[in-house]
């Protein structure tokens, strides 16, 4: 009867430790894949930090900042125009920077392709229906290409010259579902405008701001773009040589602004991966 | 007789638990020997390449590096890396385009003499009057 007992409680120590050991080989070899797991996918993370890294740098060459609120189906954007500029030398610049310098100092082959930014005009992509068309030395336009109406526009201007006059030019619905507010603040070394008003998405509304050298005109509603008549535009195109700063913040009654995408492409590839992926400003 | 039995049994009893410690011992220490290899040398390693992606992001957003650029100081630099935790180091170098080293920085307390050091890289368009180009590193270790 006790060596019975023994017998049993020797087959459990036996099974106890197995399974000790078990167990501690277990916890070694899923600790070892999990690593694995974790470093294979940091490769795609780097890709979406030299992405993210190169669409601010894109930022800075035309001197724009932005800021997307999904809640609000609201953009912010913030730049300056300057006829000195020169655009397509500075990303000319930075093509020849990336490819003899940055790209060559980590692994992976990486080619940017910047030559949709090089035609004069690049273009910014927010969802999968609004545009930021920035122009070179022209004018910035923002729309709609389902011509989302617009629900609220405020638009911050400085300059240091000095105005000779202006025009304010203004369509309003009789439906007021389709009017949107409107809120512009220009000042400049010795005028201060203020506009606030609720105006037409479909029909054009205009300030035009005029200098001794040239004017700046803001249109807003019913704007051709490109030969297309499009609804909910807004439109700033400066010609005069006066340095402006613009903060245009405007909010849309229906739309989904992410991601918002440069129209430019990088490429990573290894023997192991290929990946070509729009330069992204927001996921 | 009966004594000669007892001592038998006894025999026996020491000599069976005597290999059953020893077969326990050798169970515990095929245990231990598995588990001294798991390391996570790894997953720190990728916390701080994080804590340096995200330092280094950080510090070209709020225009830091611009700044110490402009100024040629790392002053606001420093004051950044020094409010990062405790358990880490972490030190800024600027490069420009011909690869010298422009602005550098090294947190307070900091000796960079861990085996295990992480970097990580960007690239800093300086647009003022004229444009230019940087790399930025951050490098980061533990203390």
């Amino acid at each position: 009867m006790n060596s019975q007992k023994g017998f049993l409680f020797t087959l459990g120590i036996i099974f106890f430790a197995s399974t000790l050991i078990f167990y501690a080989q277990g916890f070694y070899e899923s600790t070892q894949n999990l690593e694995r797991k974790v470093i294979s996918s940091s490769t795609p993370l780097n890709i979406i930090q030299l992405n993210e890294d190169l669409a601010f740098d894109l930022l800075n060459i035309f001197n724009l900042s932005f800021d997307v609120n999904s809640l609000n189906n609201s953009v912010k954007i913030i730049g300056e125009s300057s006829f000195d500029y020169s655009e397509v030398d500075s990303i000319n610049s930075f093509y020849s920077f990336l490819n003899s310098t940055y790209f060559l100092r980590s692994t992976y082959s990486k080619t940017l392709d910047l030559s949709n930014l090089l035609d004069g005009s690049a273009e910014f992509f927010l969802g999968s229906n609004t545009r930021f068309d920035y122009n070179y030395s022209d004018s910035i336009v923002l729309y709609s290409t389902n011509s989302s109406p617009l629900n609220q526009v405020d638009l911050i201007i400085k300059t240091n010259g000095v105005l000779s006059s202006y025009e304010w030019i203004e369509s309003i619905n009789p439906v007021n579902e389709n009017n949107f507010s409107i809120s512009i603040n220009y000042s400049d070394d010795s005028n201060i405008i203020v506009i606030n008003k609720s105006v037409d998405n479909n029909s054009l509304s205009y300030l035009n701001l005029i200098y001794p050298d040239g004017n700046f005109l803001i249109k807003l509603g019913s704007v051709s773009v490109g030969g297309i008549d499009y609804n909910g535009v807004i439109s700033i195109k400066p010609n005069s040589s006066q340095l402006i700063e613009y903060e245009l913040d405007s909010s849309y009654k229906r739309a989904y602004l992410y991601p918002v995408l440069i129209n430019s492409i990088l490429s990573v590839s290894s023997d192991k991966f290929d990946s070509n992926s729009f330069i992204k400003l927001f996921k | 007789m009966i004594l000669r039995r007892s001592s038998r049994k006894g025999f026996i009893i020491t000599v069976d638990s005597f290999l059953g410690l020893t077969l326990m011992a050798v169970f515990m220490m095929l245990s231990l020997v598995y588990l001294s290899l798991v390391s996570l040398d790894s997953w720190n390693s990728i916390d701080l390449k994080d804590s340096c992606s995200d330092l280094v992001s950080i510090l070209e957003k709020e225009g830091v590096i611009d700044r110490a650029l402009l100024s040629s100081s790392s002053e606001e630099a420093s004051f950044f890396i020094n409010s990062t935790p405790q358990s880490s180091c972490f030190e800024l170098v600027v490069f420009d385009s011909l690869g010298d080293s422009v602005i550098h920085a090294i947190k307070t307390g900091c000796v960079k003499n861990s085996s295990s050091v992480f970097s990580v890289e960007r690239s800093i368009v300086l647009n003022d009057e004229e444009i230019n180009f940087f790399i930025v590193r951050v490098n980061g270790w533990f203390k």
